[in-house]
């Protein structure tokens, strides 16, 4: 308590220096003058007085006087080791203006380095390794249906209907689509069907869109910032319930944050759907590299216009919905496991019920061989605690080769450094020797040659991060397809761009 | 000369040990600026004690440091500005620990030496 107390009133001094180096040299010369006063009434010369005074500081060792004095007190005041590291500070920081060359090729190398790999390695981190924000996101699993090694990821509607009578083993078996593009518009007042939102000059908003079964949210355990998600009740009929749950972002930058968005209309693609909450900061549904802005029930397919993804395996029953047919495959289904329930027995499970999915698909089968396609099928759970993702299964083994490659950068250029501050440290040879000769200790040389190379590497780190940002965003345009890029809207496409536009920059410069 | 080295480094090192508590029971008596202090130190131990600024100045920043003496400016007796000490409430309770401390210890030094 004591050891703490000290430090501190130590520390603290740190900060009023000179006011504290002015009251100590008045009080010296106060005690100067009262001895040599008293020496004067024992009936010495004025001038004699006030060298006994004087004198009288020697008597405590050889070669004190009053400026060793105010030495020693400052030792005992500060916190020494910080003064040191400030003067090595300054004096890295004069050594670096000295050579601006050297130091703008360390830095620039250094920077080059650690902004390659802090760039890659924060895509590998999102892609590969983050688990999704969710409680429990280990017992999440995405379903498959698999013949001969050749996994479809897709179901339909009346599918997922099937599976979701595993409550035994599974917590929820979740449906979702891919996320896609909407022109979302907000509308004044409540949701009217066949109003019109907006004056002609209004620019056309667009954000992205995904449809989710009800029990989305609570299955996922995300929690709601405002308001509620919508329940399975809300996604049982189809095209029944007009309502959307948005992201967190989406409710910043299009809402300001304001409470009052609940209760009011968007028009989604078209239809006036009604928002009835906010999801959490944070939460961005289950799939890792997208982030959508609005969230429907899948009940809402039609409404909303969502033509993307249907694999069809069979022939279509005439006049029925999409909802009704066994061979339109367009869910891609979430499951959460029981606790304690293993994989092995979940898919046991989920196969018994898959089972009644395929016998329904079988009864409609076209030809013989979509039949034996069919036979061979079963049910796998690939786990999902990283949440599902567009681009995982391409770039798996290209962002390893890079994390490689980049840790070679950073190799050569530590190397590079390395031999940069040998040299330079040859012809400081000179500046050294002087050093030592008027008398500064080596272990202090050596933390004067230690504090530049880590205010060197600190600053090249500093920059390197710096650059890191660009440098993922750049990397996420080259890894996404110009195809895929020209579907997206324009406002989604201009990080891309610039990120490239500024490296050319870079290259030429 | 090399004898009166280590004389002088063994008076430093009785006086490094028990400065502190001699600075503290003359601070008992009152706020005293530092110049006092040693002038009184001398007084009362008849001249056997001599303290210097060399090393009253630091024991007085670590006295403060530790919390147990403050320090503001006066007024000293000839009209001159002067930075007074005087003992806290903390500093009075060191001051009765550190004298027992030293009572027992001299004792049993004395007891030892007549025995």
């Amino acid at each position: 308590m004591r050891f703490v107390r000290i430090w501190a009133v130590r520390f603290l001094s740190l900060f009023h220096k000179r006011r504290l180096d002015a009251r100590l040299d008045e009080e010296l010369r106060f005690h100067l003058e009262m001895q040599a006063r008293d020496h004067e009434a024992g009936g010495m010369s004025p001038k004699a007085a006030r060298r006994a005074a004087r004198s009288a500081l020697a008597a405590d060792g050889p070669g004190w006087s009053v400026e060793s004095l105010k030495e020693e007190v400052r030792a005992r005041r500060g916190v020494p080791a910080l003064e040191t590291l400030g003067q090595d500070l300054r004096y890295a920081l004069r050594m670096m203006r000295k050579s601006p060359g050297f130091t703008a090729v360390s830095l620039l190398s250094l920077a080059f380095g650690v902004g390659t790999n802090c760039a890659i390695f924060s895509v590998v981190d999102a892609l590969l390794l983050k688990t999704l924000p969710v409680d429990g996101a280990e017992r999440l699993v995405v379903l498959e249906k698999s013949a001969r090694g050749d996994p479809q990821p897709l179901f339909s509607y009346l599918a997922w209907r099937l599976l979701q009578q595993s409550a035994p083993v599974c917590s929820g078996v979740m449906a979702m689509t891919s996320d896609f593009t909407a022109v979302v518009r907000p509308l004044g007042g409540p949701a009217v069907a066949g109003g019109t939102g907006g004056g002609i000059g209004d620019a056309v908003e667009t954000a992205r869109a995904q449809l989710v079964s009800g029990n989305f949210f609570p299955t996922l355990g995300a929690g709601m910032a405002v308001g509620r998600w919508f329940t399975a009740e809300e996604d049982a009929v189809p095209g029944g319930h007009a309502v959307a749950v948005i992201s967190y972002g989406y409710w910043q930058r299009r809402f300001g944050r304001d409470p009052g968005v609940v209760g009011r209309a968007l028009r989604v693609n078209g239809l006036p759907v009604t928002v009835v909450g906010v999801a959490r900061r944070g939460f961005h549904g289950a799939i890792a590299d997208a982030a959508p802005d609005v969230f429907l029930p899948v009940t809402l397919r039609e409404a909303v216009r969502y033509e993307g993804g249907i694999e069809s395996d069979g022939p279509k029953l005439a006049g029925r919905p999409i909802w009704e047919q066994v061979h339109d495959h367009w869910l891609v289904l979430l499951a959460r496991r029981q606790p304690g329930v293993s994989v092995a027995r979940a898919s046991a499970a989920l196969n018994v019920l898959f089972q009644r999915d395929k016998e329904a698909r079988f009864a409609t089968a076209g030809s013989a061989q979509e039949k034996q396609e069919l036979m061979a099928q079963r049910l796998v759970l690939e786990p999902a605690a990283r949440g599902l993702s567009h681009l995982r299964r391409q770039l798996t083994s290209p962002l390893l080769l890079l994390t490689a490659v980049a840790g070679l950068v950073l190799l050569i250029a530590c190397g590079n450094l390395a031999n940069l501050l040998l040299a330079r440290a040859d012809r400081r040879q000179k500046e050294m020797a002087l050093r030592l000769g008027i008398g500064a200790g080596r272990g202090r040389l050596l933390r004067q040659l230690l504090t530049e190379s880590l205010l060197l590497a600190g600053l090249g780190g500093a920059l390197g991060v710096a650059c890191a940002g660009w440098g993922s965003r750049l990397l996420l345009g080259l890894a996404r397809p110009p195809t895929a890029a020209t579907s997206r809207s324009s406002g989604r496409r201009r990080p891309c761009q610039a990120g490239l536009e500024e490296a050319n920059d870079t290259d030429l410069a | 000369m090399k004898d009166e080295a280590e004389s002088d480094d063994a008076k430093a090192e009785l006086l490094q040990g028990t400065l502190d508590l001699v600075v503290l029971r003359t601070l008992a008596l009152g706020p005293m600026h530092g110049y006092g202090i040693a002038q009184r130190i001398q007084q009362i131990s008849r001249d056997v004690l001599r303290v210097n600024q060399g090393s009253l100045y630091p024991a007085l920043l670590r006295l403060e440091q530790q919390g147990w003496i403050t320090s503001e400016w006066g007024t000293s007796d000839n009209n001159r500005r002067a930075r007074f000490y005087s003992l806290t409430r903390g500093g009075r309770r060191q001051l009765a620990a550190e004298t027992e401390r030293w009572a027992r210890f001299s004792e049993a030094i004395g007891r030892l030496l007549m025995a």
